[in-house]
């Protein structure tokens, strides 16, 4: 009777959120099936003519479909990758720290760069990286010619991948910093007394300590392999490197509001969806299983 | 992408600006018309019929009417209480035809403006009234968006605009046009916009003793004296070569830095449809002739004398406001923008334009543009599609100078030159129409009133203008930088487009067939990106090819053939 | 023997420390770079002079922002957008995650809102028909278009939830003893226990409801709605060739003056300023907050 009441309290507390998610993340999947149509606007989603899956057929053929998911997928992955080791080094070096002081600054400092818009970012990392920047005149130091790294498609997804490093590798450095101070310190006074010196206590106690967090974070990231940051591409990208950082999210903006291709777009995008969400269906059952975590 | 799309909207406007600044007399005009062509006749029987014509074009309506637009902000700072939407320019228009303009929506930029209206087209909910491009009047029409403009226009346009629609012999009105209905009222650009013309610091050139150029080799080694012999002088190897545009070429209307002149050198027309030597449409883009001219100058990006960072700017103008370069292509309008900037940053910048470099005969060849290439469409189901026709009519009549309100007009003037603001920028529609010849025409008038040869009290108010400004930068030169831009304007860009001979190669085809609706998008990216990466050197120049056959294979066939169809139907 | 294990122990730690201050640098060096521009004159700004220290200072970029009224009208609708969101992300976020925190058992259908929520937060029909939904809602143009469609940030009710669930089951159940109802137990229990995680995910709905650009660029139809960051983002494409034409050479002189290189540094130094009040404060929170609520023990 007692749990029967509740039932109803918790769903009063959840409707709300839910009413609004339903709102404006399922009323838009009512329009998201001119997908399936050759949509006309003045027709309206009724009105339109259905294609099937015309839209989906053409999108493989299109020579910028393969190049488009390739480089998602690339410089996600490449994302996700950098972003579990970078962090890890970092908390591994912070953690050797014992003057608190000294550690709480330099989180800070670290933090501060997650905190921080794309748009103003991309301003920031036009000005390092250009002809006349402070990268340049660091390769100047060392004997080495300007590049050009906004044209260029070798120098770009890495300016991509190392400036979202950059913004989170901190921030990402937090759970890394709670496992390590999860470790019992019985396990390094055990060491110490057999004598290990710092970097085998490193070898096998701490990194064994951390080992499940990392694995797990890394199957987290699956359901991101689709994700690789329209805010950050679409600040700084130009039509040079289209060709390495164009992205299923900035074609889609392109093509739906550039070229009024609006069913191609919309296909594109729940193309990405479906994919992105077996991922995460796949990384929950991943990690429930052989973490032993539930995300949710 | 963005920097690019602005850059068209801003240099656009600054090309209608020095226009404008100029407009003609209209009646002047079409005077100077009669006899050199047979569009005569037409403007005669417009002129002949529209005495009532007018009562009613610029007729108040009898109960005030609201008219909805979607406007592009510009960047010119109104005296405090005015509002984009409220201003000495809006109450003007609205006191004469008694139309009240409010706006749906806003939108600073071309860019944004064209995310606007293309938003506003996938929801179906356009304003009364707005200014559309090509792409999207076609999708307008296809979906049956916007009013039949037919009857509209005849009954109430102006006298001025059906003159001006008249002198490009119906290819302004025919654009707009489709079964025999017309949709949108287009604008008319001018016909000069189109050469792109080779501008060089002179006094550079002079310093290092070069001549003038003529040939592609004159321009390679000036390029290569720009770079390697210091022309600032500075002591520092801060200068660059040629200067490009991430464009590559703008095919119809070009802003500074396309390669335009150099395609047209090589006789390849990018982006225009053309006949090749056996009379079939062909894509200018696909000859073999593009070849050549991408070979040369990704031989010269290798070799420097393209500036390396070309494609990179935000703006392209930027190196040549900052001086680091002398050499570019641009249309006539140069001086209006970004030379006037050159100028005011190194007074010692003296900028001369040529007709360079010319094609193994010796001739200078370049594409021409379209006439028309927006359009003012009215919603579907809208009450008063004449409103639209009326708003037209006056802002063209006061743009051209003939609005006979003079005390209005005056104080129209009084604000504009008080403030800095440009009234045009606050039309409700950005959307200008000009005589096709204007700028030649002035040129000429200009050039024979300073021989004595012109009266020129009888000039109309804006050769007048030019004609002072010509005579006050003689007087003081670099001293007023508003009577050096159209001084230098028509002196250098006019004095080529009115006295060099150029083969001039028009288009055949500027409209959308369907399968372009799906397709071209895609095809364009294809054929920009494999340009720039020829030139920077990313691809080889035999990738050209690779890029030919692909373009065929992803509908640019289908393409060619719809094309072929529209041309020869008509 | 402890002598060079201590020698070399104190090489180690002076090693780890001069990474440490690289990693801390790395951080640093862009937005001082950004900071010495701003306050810097435009010929060495734009000559690319400019490194950490400004050079010929000077406070005329500030200044030059100070009578920028469109910069501030935005940087006030940044702000009711940041109250108006936040507030509505907490109350949301809170019910939500506590309900959810619950178990099947406890509430039926839990699983069911779950996938629902982790079902919203992958699927999206992509620009156009959002575009369309909320036209159709008539929000176009108003901060609500800014908030609304934001009120439930999933990935905060999750991180909350799982703190939540990470409480001693025996709170609750004690309360339920002594008669408290699921509201109380909620806001005089869980919420006051809470308070770290909570400090956590409202920084995020903060954090996030600030450097929102794109939803303005949409949505807005004037530019007088737009918040900050849409603001800057259309500003940094823009300005440098929009402010030259049409100017006269007096204004052109004066625009010189103050080059967008160091006038834009300004504007991205000053809305930065809000976020660099905010988060040292609470960082003892979040840290805490994100460490209990995405790892188990």
């Amino acid at each position: 009777m007692r749990r029967k009441k509740n039932d109803l309290h918790y769903n009063v507390m959840v409707l709300p959120g839910i009413a609004f998610l339903a709102l404006f993340s399922i009323v838009p999947m009512f329009y998201a099936i001119m997908a399936f149509q050759n949509f006309k606007p003045g027709r309206g989603i009724s009105g339109s003519e259905w294609i099937g899956l015309e839209n989906f057929t053409y999108l493989f053929q299109l020579p910028d479909s393969r190049q488009i998911f390739f480089n998602t997928i690339f410089l996600a992955v490449l994302k996700i990758i950098a972003n579990l080791i970078v962090p890890l080094l970092f908390a591994l070096l912070l953690n050797e720290v014992r003057v608190r002081f000294l550690r709480k600054w330099i989180q800070t400092i670290v933090y501060l760069p997650h905190f921080l818009s794309w748009v103003l970012l991309a301003t920031i990392f036009f000005d390092v990286f250009s002809l006349d920047g402070i990268v340049n005149k660091l390769f100047g130091v060392f004997g080495i010619d300007p590049v050009l790294f906004y044209a260029s498609n070798k120098w770009f997804p890495a300016i991509i991948v190392g400036t979202d490093v950059w913004k989170e590798f901190g921030f990402n450095a937090i759970v890394y910093l709670a496992a390590l101070t999860g470790i019992n310190p019985v396990l390094y006074e055990a060491a110490d007394i057999d004598g290990a010196s710092r970097f085998r206590q490193l070898w096998h106690v701490t990194l064994p300590g951390v080992r499940t967090t990392v694995v797990l974070l890394g199957t987290l990231a699956l359901g991101n392999v689709m994700n690789a940051n329209f805010d950050q591409i679409f600040n700084m990208y130009n039509p040079l490197v289209y060709q390495s950082a164009d992205i299923i999210d900035t074609y889609v903006y392109r093509v739906g509001l550039n070229d009024l291709q609006y069913s191609l777009a919309t296909a594109v995008g729940l193309f990405k969806s479906v994919i992105s969400f077996i991922l995460v269906v796949v990384s929950y059952v991943l990690a429930s299983r052989f973490a032993n975590y539930r995300i949710f | 992408m963005k920097a690019k799309l602005l850059l068209t909207a801003l240099t656009l406007s600054v090309a209608l600006t020095a226009c404008g600044d100029n407009g003609g007399n209209g009646n002047q005009s079409s005077d100077s018309n009669a006899g050199t062509s047979n569009e005569q006749t037409s403007g005669g029987n417009a002129s002949g019929n529209t005495k009532s014509g007018d009562d009613l074009a610029y007729e108040k309506t009898a109960e005030p009417v609201t008219l909805s637009i979607g406007f592009k902000i510009p960047d010119d700072k109104l005296k405090s209480g005015d509002t984009n939407e409220n201003n000495i320019a809006s109450r003007y228009f609205e006191g004469l035809t008694n139309i009240k303009v409010v706006h749906s929506w806003e939108a600073k930029g071309d860019d944004a403006f064209k995310q606007k209206v293309n938003l506003a087209i996938a929801s179906n909910d356009l304003p009364d009234a707005m200014v559309v491009d090509r792409n999207q009047l076609r999708k307008l029409i296809d979906n049956d968006m916007i009013e039949d403009l037919s009857d509209s226009y005849e009954k109430y346009g102006s006298k001025l605009i059906k003159d001006i629609y008249d002198t490009t012999d119906g290819m302004a009105l025919a654009d707009a046009t489709s079964d025999g209905k017309l949709y949108g009222l287009p604008n008319v650009g001018i016909e000069a916009d189109a050469p792109s013309l080779l501008w060089i610091r002179q006094d550079w050139l002079d310093k290092l003793k070069l001549p003038a150029p003529k040939t592609m080799d004159d321009l390679e080694k000036i390029a290569k004296a720009f770079v390697e012999q210091d022309p600032d002088g500075n002591g520092k190897a801060d200068t660059v070569g040629l200067e490009g545009d991430k464009a590559v070429v703008y095919g119809q209307k070009p802003n500074p830095n396309g390669f335009d002149a150099i395609f047209g050198a090589f006789h390849a027309f990018p982006k225009n449809w053309i006949k090749d030597a056996s009379g079939n449409i062909v894509y200018g883009s696909t000859t073999p002739e593009n070849k050549e001219a991408l070979a040369k100058l990704a031989e010269w990006y290798k070799n420097g004398l393209i500036d390396k960072q070309f494609a990179l700017y935000k703006e392209t103008q930027e190196p040549i406001v900052a001086n680091k370069t002398g050499l570019f292509f641009g249309p006539w309008w140069m001086p209006y923008f970004p030379l006037a900037d050159s100028v005011t940053n190194d007074t010692k910048a003296d900028w001369k334009a040529y007709a360079a470099p010319l094609d193994a005969d010796g001739k200078f060849v370049t594409h021409m543009a379209p006439v028309t290439d927006r359009y003012i469409v009215v919603r579907k189901g809208y009450d008063h599609p004449e409103a639209a026709v009326k708003m037209l009519n006056v802002f063209t009549r006061y743009e051209r100078r003939q609005d006979p309100n003079t005390e209005e007009v005056k104080k129209l003037d009084d604000y504009a030159a008080e403030t800095g603001v440009h009234i045009r920028n606050f039309y409700p529609f950005d959307l200008l129409l000009d005589y096709s010849d204007a700028v030649v025409k002035r040129y000429n008038d200009v050039q024979k009133a300073i021989k004595g040869e012109i009266d020129p009290a009888t000039f109309d108010p804006d050769t007048k203008q030019v004609y002072d400004f010509t005579l006050a930068e003689k007087e003081n030169p670099k001293k007023n930088m508003d009577a050096w831009k159209p001084a230098k304007a028509y002196e250098v860009g006019g004095a080529i487009l009115a006295n060099q001979p150029m083969e001039k190669v028009y288009s055949v085809f500027y409209g959308m067939t369907r399968t372009m609706e799906t397709k071209w998008a895609t095809l364009e990216k294809l054929e920009i990106e494999t340009f720039l990466k020829i030139i920077v050197g990313d691809l080889p120049v035999s990738a050209f090819d690779d890029f030919v056959a692909q373009w065929k294979k992803l509908g640019g066939d289908q393409i060619t053939k719809e094309v072929t169809e529209a041309v020869n139907g008509k | 023997m402890v002598g060079r294990a201590n020698l070399s122990n104190r090489v180690l730690d002076t090693t780890i420390l001069i990474a440490l201050i690289v990693f801390s640098l790395a951080c640093l060096v862009p937005i001082l770079h950004t900071v010495a521009v701003s306050f810097s004159d435009k010929a060495a700004a734009d000559a690319g002079r400019v490194l950490l220290t400004p050079i010929n200072a000077t406070t005329a970029s500030y200044t030059k922002v100070l009578d920028d009224s469109q910069f501030f009208h935005a940087f006030y609708i940044s702000i009711k957008r940041v109250v108006l969101g936040g507030l509505l992300n907490f109350v949301l976020t809170v019910m939500m995650a506590y309900a959810l925190s619950k178990d099947s058992k406890q509430f039926g259908m839990r699983n069911v809102y779950m996938w629902f929520l982790v079902f919203t937060m992958l699927f999206s029909g992509g620009i156009v028909p959002w575009f369309m939904t909320i036209k159709s809602y008539g929000l176009l143009d108003s901060m609500w278009a800014l908030v609304l469609p934001h009120a439930v940030q999933v990935f905060n009710v999750i991180l909350l939830m799982n703190f939540f669930r990470n409480l001693p089951k025996e709170l609750s159940e004690a309360a339920e003893i002594d008669g408290a109802g699921p509201w109380y137990i909620m806001a005089r229990l869980f919420v006051p226990l809470s308070l770290p995680a909570i400090a956590t995910v409202t920084l995020f709905s903060i954090v996030f409801h600030w450097n929102s650009f794109f939803d303005g660029l949409i949505l807005m139809n004037t530019q007088d709605h737009y918040p900050l960051q849409t603001y800057i983002q259309t500003l940094v494409a823009q300005l440098s060739a929009q402010a030259m034409t049409g100017m006269s050479p007096d204004q052109l002189a004066e625009a010189m003056a103050v080059s967008n290189r160091t006038f834009n540094a300004a504007k991205i130094i000053i809305s930065m300023i809000p976020i660099l009040l905010i988060y040292p404060f609470i960082q003892r929170f979040f840290v805490h907050g994100i460490t209990l609520g995405s790892v188990k023990e």
